[in-house]
């Protein structure tokens, strides 16, 4: 058919108007996620970022994680860039550390005055007879050590025996630092903190094998909806669903580092008075304003156990839930805050 | 005729041509220029809308397609040039892109289909050649091709619109008088 | 020379041929996506499966075998892994988004770069901590 001119017109308008407006509605949820997975600190690391380069950010992020995983975990065998490694293995002390490794060391040992020792970063002696600390290895083997070695072990260890003066550090009675407790929480903190430098509209996530570190809220503006792992159920079932935008939760489970020796499970967190495995607690989950608090006040919640738990975290800055080994859920006041899209 | 007059005749048309032709080049130019500040539709440096296409369509319609062939080309280095992405991934799709409609439009329009349905499938295979180049050379896989029904119904839009204005500029070329063509494309009544 | 048509009945043909490119193209080069799984040792991308065909594959490095991935309705999951705890075999794909066998240095995962952030309304939940 052929047209009338002024038809043609209207047509032409409206159908430049109407392709405008589709262009705008397009790129507006222009908002894309970009994701990655690897292996740092003995654990899958998943990245989930939308900035402007997100594969830079996400790269710049795993290339922290394993500086600090070259800097901070025990694993002789490994390599000799630990400090913490130089520190356990100096024969004199003082030792000169650099500002960042005060930094994480003199927060572990204020954590460790806050929670009574519930969390200790100088079970370094206790951690390496159990072997969780080479657990990430190929090789490692798991063995059951006897009464004699873990009095021992629990002897040669302690946060009172470790002070920070400065740049300088002090161990006494032959005790070593492990700091596995604070050192996920730690890289996550520093990775939402590169996150943020590189681009500071950044959003999206960090995963640290269950530690979780908030860049930015979803989409800009809404909450991350993050789901509490069922111990007992399948690896996506879920006891409960909190809803964050910033911050930072961490879960401490008896499912997760553990080996089983004759029907028996032992895992990774051990009580720093008996120098066994905890057993009065499934699960502990924390969320902190900061990864490394709630890195830390979820282990020691663990130690704990729901009832001085739920009293002692939120002065520290946590709000936590627990599930005892009866299967009994304690959480602290402010945790429903948590668990609404307010 | 005499020697003299069909000389005279063929200056004056290639006058009338080189004209004609740099007017539409520095017009799909400018377009193409603007179309690449846009943001991009695909998560693929340089993908283009393709309106700068309503300007083939013309010449395709009234001119030769070598000389349409020419205008794309012209277009696509002029554009980046002026932007500063001479050479760049951008360059390369849209030329390709480009180069391609005009071979399909010229077909169809020998064909005798009509106008839309030309312009529609041009911007098809502009948008299917991009898709292709930039998924075979740039990306590395076929991921990019989920977004093919996504490029169908932009496609389909850039296509419609064009068509209109390819139309409308005919239109408009045969009101001024100016003997822009190499054959007629158009005859109704009032010419 | 004719009149220049803005439509003509024939156009439908065309309409017609580009629907049907269009789908044929979704569903053949369509191959990437979240019906394929690739497999990374040590960050280098190794293997690349398609979850469609059910099958149980070998996972090799120099060392030899690491682990058997078995690929079962639309979904993979780790068996007859080589590292001291299997912990990596525990779960699947479609529950976890990622397979990673740490002593072994694998990762599975989907051949997409995208994530699902709205999982919320697949999933119930975008991530979990565990």
């Amino acid at each position: 058919m052929t047209l009338k001119r002024n038809t043609w017109l209207l047509i032409l308008m409206a159908s430049i108007v109407f392709s405008f407006l589709f262009f705008l509605l397009l790129t507006n949820n222009r908002v894309e996620y970009i994701g990655k997975v690897d292996i740092a600190l003995g654990t899958r690391v998943k990245v989930v970022v939308s900035a402007d380069h997100p594969e830079r950010v996400i790269n710049a992020i795993l290339r922290e994680f394993h500086r600090i995983e070259d800097k901070f975990t025990v694993n002789e065998k490994k390599n000799d860039k630990s400090v913490i490694s130089r520190i356990n293995q100096s024969d004199t002390y003082p030792v000169v550390i650099d500002e960042e490794t005060a930094f994480v060391i003199e927060r572990s040992l204020g954590l460790a005055q806050g929670t009574n020792g519930a969390f200790d970063p100088a079970l370094g002696n206790l951690i390496k007879l159990w072997g969780f600390d080479r657990i990430s290895d190929a090789d490692f083997e798991p063995d059951v050590p006897t009464q004699e070695e873990i009095d021992r072990a629990v002897r040669l260890s302690g946060y009172e025996h470790v002070s920070v003066e400065g740049n300088k550090i002090t161990l006494e009675n032959g005790v070593a630092l492990d700091l596995g407790g604070i050192v996920k929480g730690y890289a996550i903190d520093r990775g939402v903190e590169i996150g943020r430098e590189m681009d500071t509209d950044a959003t999206g996530y960090i995963d640290a094998g269950g530690d979780i570190g908030i860049i930015g809220p979803k989409f800009g503006g809404d909450f991350w909806s993050v789901a509490v792992r069922d111990p007992e159920g399948e690896p996506d079932d879920y006891v409960e669903k909190v809803f964050l935008e910033k911050g930072a939760v961490v879960t401490s489970g008896d499912y997760e580092r553990t080996f089983e020796i004759d029907g028996k499970r032992y895992h990774h967190i051990l009580n720093p008075k008996t120098g066994r495995p905890v057993r009065k607690t499934k699960s502990s989950t924390v969320i902190a304003p900061n990864a490394m608090d709630a890195d830390v006040l979820s282990t020691a919640g663990f130690v704990l156990g729901g009832e001085f738990a739920s009293i002692m975290l939120p002065p520290l800055g946590g709000q936590g839930y627990f599930i005892g080994e009866d299967g009994k859920v304690k959480t602290t006041a402010g945790w429903h805050f948590f668990t609404e899209r307010r | 005729m005499h020697e003299t007059e069909k000389s005279v005749m063929r200056d004056a048309d290639r006058t009338r041509r080189i004209v004609f032709l740099s007017v539409v080049v520095v017009l799909a130019s400018v377009i193409h220029f603007f179309e690449m500040f846009v943001p991009p539709l695909l998560p693929v440096p340089g993908f283009k809308w393709g309106f700068s296409n309503f300007v083939l369509l013309i010449v395709i319609t009234s001119r030769t397609v070598r000389e349409a062939l020419l205008v794309a080309v012209l277009k696509g280095v002029i554009g980046t040039l002026l932007a500063g992405r001479f050479l760049s991934p951008a360059f390369f799709l849209g030329l390709f892109g480009s180069i391609s409609s005009v071979f399909i439009m010229a077909i169809l329009m020998k064909q005798r289909f009509g106008l839309i349905a030309v312009s529609v499938t041009g911007a098809f295979i502009n948008n299917m050649i991009q898709l292709l180049i930039a998924a075979l050379v740039f990306i590395g896989s076929f991921r990019l091709f989920h977004l093919a029904g996504y490029l169908v119904i932009i496609g389909s839009i850039t296509g419609f619109v064009n068509a209109l204005l390819c139309f409308g500029g005919i239109l408009w070329l045969e009101k001024t008088g100016f003997q822009y063509y190499s054959h007629r494309p158009h005859r109704d009544g009032r010419n | 020379m004719t009149r220049l048509r803005l439509f003509r009945v024939k156009d439908l043909l065309l309409y017609i041929a580009i629907a049907c490119v269009t789908i044929g193209v979704l569903l053949t080069l369509n191959r990437t996506g979240s019906d394929m799984i690739i497999v990374k040792i040590n960050k280098t991308t190794v293997y690349r499966f398609s979850l469609l065909e059910e099958a149980t594959k070998t996972i090799e490095s120099d060392n030899g075998k690491l682990m058997d991935v078995v690929i079962k309705d639309e979904d993979a999951y780790i068996k007859n892994s080589t590292c001291p705890l299997h912990l990596c075999e525990e779960g699947s794909i479609a529950q976890t988004g990622a397979l990673v066998c740490v002593p072994n240095r694998v990762i599975i995962t989907y051949d997409t770069d995208q994530m699902d952030y709205d999982n919320e309304d697949r999933r119930g939940y975008d991530l979990m901590t565990k």
